[in-house]
């Protein structure tokens, strides 16, 4: 009997790796769209902020994309 | 040519199945986008159901593991298999009227296993690769996105602890339809591939495509839509058990389960694994409630999912085992009365559902684990 403790392992590392990504970039984009608010509020703009926050979360579809590409190509 | 009748009941009975697991698995998708309000409960189950049908397409390598993997498919023939369906799909409903997210993955190979081990005997059944492909990921799977959700809810509270928390929770909110589109797509990819596996089984049983053969696109289409539709009408039941009875989720932790979710089953599928979505869901929304300070993990709820999942294969085993002798004695009569019980239980345990109905107007009125005055706040 073989069991695919290699592919297990990858499935783990791959998962475990990607969501932290993940959430880092979710968490940017949050901080990021966070600050853009507070400065529209005190009337500083805070564009630069909000390009990031938007920057971060397409980062997060990109890993989407990516992962459904790796799904149709392998 | 010639179809023989047999075949044809496995093909309806299989997207019979691939329905109820469209239909019971929509919590997979939606549940934690549903009770978190990223996305309401009509619209939701909408973007699982095209979700499921845009995955459908785009793998074949699960579907494979199942027409050549876990049963000798020269040694056993049409009856069989749809007595394996048969008991997956009693599993299914059963499960369905109680709330419990049991895996249709699983309750399909258990059928499929013992209707063989009573039909043929148990050298039919590829044990190896039973525990290699199925016993191992089961208990894998769970913790993997357990861990994965926890991790990630650990990093995202940690992140946005001073953040305003209204703009927070629209950030995670747009996130989880990503998420969300992304967990349907992966579902329908990992599921939607086991009803192909199982109808090219059929076919390949009944004589009509050789040995290793792939799935015909009709296969693949059918198998899509089925799942899709499913998904589109909706197991709000299981939703709820899912979204609102495990724990109390907030955006934050709805984004993470979700994108903890998909990251597993489409890492499974890319290698070949065919991982339970179900249990890959319910160890992230496990694991994304113990990452949230303030959350409570309903241990008494998760303890009787996880009996369900223990259940599921030796349960939906021992109805396929009973099908299958009542099919194979009973010739055409008997396949046709196992239908007829089929029909009788499902319209049976309808009949039992409508004394509680639950429904997207009411899928997210369930008591919260522990009642909070600013939930979204609560963990920052």
């Amino acid at each position: 009997m073989h069991i695919a403790w290699n592919a297990i392992g990858s499935v783990a590392a791959a998962s475990l790796g990607t969501i932290v990504v993940v959430a880092v970039l979710i968490g940017l984009a949050a901080l990021g769209m966070s600050r853009y608010a507070r400065g529209r509020t005190q009337g500083n703009g805070g564009t630069l902020s909000a390009v990031g926050a938007g920057i971060a979360f397409l980062g997060c579809v990109a890993i989407a994309v990516f992962g459904l590409y790796l799904t149709v190509v392998r | 040519m010639h179809i023989p009748l047999i075949v044809v009941a496995v093909i309806v009975t299989a997207l019979i199945f691939d329905f109820t697991c469209g239909f019971h698995e929509a919590s997979d998708a939606v549940a934690t986008s549903v009770a978190t309000g990223a996305l309401k409960p009509r619209i939701a189950v909408t973007v699982g159901a095209v979700g499921n049908l845009v995955g459908a397409f785009l793998s074949i390598k699960i579907a494979l593991t199942i027409s050549n993997g876990i049963v000798d498919d020269t040694r056993i023939t049409p009856t069989v298999v749809f007595a394996g369906l048969f008991g997956a799909i009693m599993w299914n409903l059963i499960t369905w009227v109680i709330g419990m997210p049991s895996s249709s993955t699983h309750a399909l190979y258990g059928g499929l296993i013992g209707a063989t081990f009573v039909a043929v005997g148990g050298n039919a059944v590829h044990f190896g690769k039973v525990t290699s492909s199925f016993l191992i990921p089961a208990v894998a799977a769970p913790l993997i996105a357990g861990i994965a959700a926890l991790v990630g809810t650990l990093i995202s509270y940690r992140m946005v602890r001073k953040a305003n928390q209204r703009v927070t929770t629209r950030v995670y909110r747009s996130g989880q339809v990503v998420s969300a589109s992304m967990m349907a797509m992966a579902h329908g990819t990992n599921d939607g591939q086991k009803t192909m596996g199982v109808i090219t089984l059929a076919l390949v049983t009944g004589g009509l495509l050789p040995h290793n053969a792939h799935p015909p696109v009709w296969v693949i289409v059918s198998a899509g839509v089925g799942i899709g539709l499913g998904t589109f009408f909706g197991g709000w039941r299981i939703i709820r058990t899912v979204g609102k009875r495990l724990t109390d989720i907030m955006s934050p932790q709805g984004f993470v389960a979700e994108a903890s979710s998909a990251a597993v089953v489409l890492a499974s599928a890319h290698l070949g694994l065919a991982l339970s979505t179900t249990h890959v869901c319910g160890g992230a929304v496990i694991g994304s409630g113990l990452g949230r300070r303030d959350a409570e993990v309903r241990w008494g709820v998760a303890g009787r999912i996880l009996l369900t999942w223990v259940l599921t294969p030796p349960a939906a085993a021992a109805v396929s085992g009973v099908a299958v002798v009542v099919a194979s004695d009973g010739g055409t009569a008997g396949t046709v009365g196992v239908a007829a019980v089929g029909v009788v239980v499902a319209v049976a345990i309808y009949l039992l559902s409508r004394r509680n109905p639950v429904h997207a107007r009411n899928v997210n009125d369930a008591p919260s684990v522990r009642p909070a005055a600013t939930p979204e706040a609560a963990s920052a």
